[in-house]
């Protein structure tokens, strides 16, 4: 409270979206990611989903990862689920203190590998698909798969 | 120029992970960190009332600091264990009845719908959701055609918990204004993150909480009340804190705010 006075509120403003539209622009700029952010004038929380994988286990991933982030809730969004059927997505909040770094490289994490081209062609429900989201996530993915398997 | 390493170095939690959930609880600072565990200790060591009357100027003085925070003044200020008990104590404390209307928006957050919902069961008042327009947020043409002599209350979240939209609160304050309708504005996720200026916005209610962009501890809520909107409010608890008896059969609330709160609190 006191900090943020002491700092001023424009301040932390200025920063915290700024770093909010480094995020967002980031994250759709890569494929297979789209952000959903609505209204004339934006703030800090970016909301995102990733082709073919849950949110909430993309979200997970990114704790692995130590990022922390969150989803968004059907049930905390009535009108705007009947609306838009959008929710889970991912939600991403940064504040004055996070670095530009720590944005590119969270972003970075939800990035496609280039050697997973293949993805592309995948169908949505094979497990494979997961190799878009995360490397640490298609380790885990791929070695539950395998345990699945024969 | 703000200077981020040395606002990392007093946060704890940036040396362990990268912290994008702020709109959910931010990173306590080791300023915060320290006054919190300061004051258990001093509880644990000679009495919660005895703490309580020892931070009685650091108390006041987080009054101050919320009006200065949304623009206000201390005594239309009132503290609360979260933000949801701030809206309630904001919205249950609206006297409405089967003539009036409440006005809400697309993005309203689920716990204010469940209540509007309740309030329509309860007093035969109508809901109406104003539309978004065409980027997403409020629709404020639709408002002001839906703004009339009906419209008791125009209820807000001014930036919703669904993603990154900031409604267009002074706007929507001016449509307030001009049907003579109060309006309330859930600032839980701006407050902290966006400059706030109740004058500028017409509002007559804030909310906000602490855990959120002011990082504050989980467990803290406050609520904003317009010293000219209180005499249209008829707050929902008579309790010691909020009221104080005649010595009759009646009694009389507390100045400005503090109305709506309750004696006991974190």
């Amino acid at each position: 409270m006191w900090q943020a006075l002491d700092l001023g509120l424009a301040a932390i403003a200025q920063r915290a979206v700024t770093l909010g539209d480094q995020l967002r622009d980031q994250l759709s700029g890569l494929p297979g990611v789209s952000t959903h952010d609505l209204g004339q004038t934006r703030c800090a929380i970016v909301t995102a989903k990733v082709k073919n994988r849950p949110a909430e286990e993309v979200a997970a991933a990114l704790g692995r990862a130590a990022v922390n982030v969150s989803t968004t809730v059907p049930e905390d969004n009535p009108l705007d689920t009947e609306d838009r059927g959008i929710h889970p997505l991912i939600r991403f909040s940064p504040h004055y203190y996070n670095t530009e770094d720590e944005i590119d490289h969270a972003a970075e994490l939800l990035a496609p590998r280039p050697n997973d081209r293949l993805a592309e062609f995948t169908a949505p429900d094979r497990p494979c698909g997961v190799a878009k989201v995360l490397p640490y996530l298609r380790r885990s993915t791929l070695s539950a798969a395998n345990e699945a398997g024969p | 120029m703000m200077d981020v390493d040395a606002l990392r170095a007093q946060t704890p939690g940036c040396a362990r992970r990268i912290h994008l959930n702020n709109a959910g609880a931010a990173l306590l600072a080791q300023p915060t960190l320290d006054a919190m565990t300061g004051h258990l200790r001093l509880e644990a060591e000679i009495g919660g009332y005895e703490a309580a009357a020892r931070a009685r100027e650091g108390i006041a003085a987080a009054y101050a600091a919320i009006a200065e925070l949304v623009g206000g003044r201390s005594r239309e200020v009132v503290l609360f264990d979260n933000a949801t008990h701030a809206w309630n104590a904001a919205f249950y404390s609206v006297p409405l009845g089967r003539a009036d209307r409440i006005l809400t928006g697309r993005a309203e957050y689920g716990s204010n719908v469940l209540a509007y919902w309740q309030a329509a069961q309860r007093t035969g008042a109508e809901v109406a959701v104003v539309p978004n327009d065409r980027h997403g947020q409020m629709d404020l043409a639709a408002l002001a055609a839906m703004a009339d002599e009906r419209t008791r209350l125009i209820g807000v979240s001014h930036v919703p918990t669904s993603g990154g939209l900031v409604q267009p609160a002074a706007e929507i304050g001016k449509i307030a204004r001009a049907c003579g309708a109060l309006f309330r504005l859930d600032a839980t996720q701006s407050a902290g993150q966006l400059p706030l200026d109740v004058q500028a916005i017409g509002c007559d209610m804030l909310t906000g909480t602490g855990r959120k962009f002011l990082r504050g501890p989980r467990g803290t809520g406050f609520l904003w009340v317009r010293a000219a909107a209180l005499e249209r409010l008829d707050p929902f608890v008579a309790e010691i804190g909020s009221a104080t008896w005649d010595g009759r059969q009646g009694f009389t609330w507390a100045e400005g705010a503090r109305r709506f709160g309750t004696w006991e609190h974190s």
